[in-house]
């Protein structure tokens, strides 16, 4: 037990028994959407009856949301772009250059 | 130099567990690789890779941690996966198939430049067990810390982010930013789901003390925060 614990009021921390201690193992499975749809909902429904439980669930989720919030927002730049369009065309011209003989056909009659 | 021979056919394409909002509305056509021109294959390529390019660009900036390497990354990766477009299975999961490639091609190309590649310590399935104890005896933030975290500035969250070793950082953002599965996680990186459940756990472990310090540094938490947090 870490030295922390001694200093939390009673009751003010999830108990390491039972389900709470169930829920807690779970809690990553859970809040990444891996657990079974009936897994799920069983610990659900004890995080949400038990306050300790619940206030730990979502200090770990407001991290997870807060990597999502500040990390994924990023645009690529316009040179990237810039540069992936001109290398598509010249890839798409090595490619195709050689094998389109219909193409070569229908401008020779035009 | 080219990953082409890495990719079995369907490999990482035949992920059975893909995640619905992956999908995106996007149709699922059956398309025949055999029988596609060059031409239809490039622009089902572009049709398909270049809306993921702001995807690719934010994972490379996690990877690299810096914007030029960042670009010059997803250049590379989006030719190599133009060049192997034919061993991809149409309709399953293209964004991990680029991810896979992106960071195989970070691994193999530019974490060897690194003068002191943050890489995490030795990890397996006994790690993560470890590392999930380890994560349930410390006690989790306090209320006033946890409150804390909403009003640090994006920047202190990536900054979090590029503190923690490569492994556990990509393992996280994976998981957090783009929303994989854990078995899609353990394609994109190549190791056991175990190993990636060992990676969440250390990282995220590591990214809340590292958040907590920086909260602390900002005077949003007292530093002698005890009991009174929860509030």
């Amino acid at each position: 037990m870490s030295d922390e614990a001694a200093t939390l009021p009673e009751g003010a921390g999830p108990c390491t028994e039972g389900p709470c201690m169930e829920a807690q193992q779970h809690l990553w499975d859970y809040l990444d959407g891996e657990l079974s749809s009936g897994d799920c909902a069983k610990i659900k429904a004890h995080v949400e009856s038990c306050p300790p439980c619940e206030e730990m669930f979502n200090s770990e989720k407001k991290i997870k949301d807060a990597v999502h919030r500040a990390c994924g927002c990023e645009s690529a730049p316009q040179d990237l772009r810039s540069r992936v369009a001109s290398m598509i065309a010249a890839l798409k011209l090595e490619a195709c250059g050689g094998k389109s003989t219909a193409n070569e056909k229908a401008q020779s009659k035009s | 130099m080219l990953v082409t021979t890495e990719f079995a056919p369907g490999s990482i394409g035949s992920v059975s567990a893909l995640p619905s909002h992956l999908m995106d509305g996007e149709e699922l056509l059956v398309v025949d690789v055999d029988l596609e021109t060059p031409e239809e294959r490039t622009e089902r390529f572009e049709q398909d890779v270049l809306p993921l390019l702001d995807a690719l660009y934010a994972g490379a900036l996690r990877l690299t941690r810096n914007p030029d390497d960042a670009a010059d990354l997803v250049q590379e990766t989006v030719e190599r996966a133009y060049k192997a477009f034919h061993q991809f299975k149409p309709g399953t999961n293209l964004k991990a198939w680029l991810f896979r490639i992106q960071t195989n091609n970070y691994i193999n190309t530019y974490r060897k430049k690194q003068r002191q590649p943050l890489q995490s310590s030795a990890d397996d399935v006994e790690d993560w067990q470890m590392a999930q104890a380890e994560s349930h005896t410390s006690t989790g933030l306090r209320s006033a810390e946890v409150e804390a975290l909403d009003q640090l500035p994006d920047g202190d969250i990536k900054a979090a982010m590029a503190s923690i070793p490569d492994d556990f950082r990509l393992a996280v953002y994976y998981a957090d930013v783009e929303g994989f599965a854990y078995k899609e996680i353990a394609e994109i990186m190549g190791t056991p789901v175990g190993t990636v459940m060992s990676r969440l756990h250390r990282g995220r472990r590591l990214l809340r003390d590292q958040l907590t310090e920086y909260a602390r540094e900002r005077g949003f938490v007292s530093k002698t925060t005890t009991t009174e947090g929860a509030s």
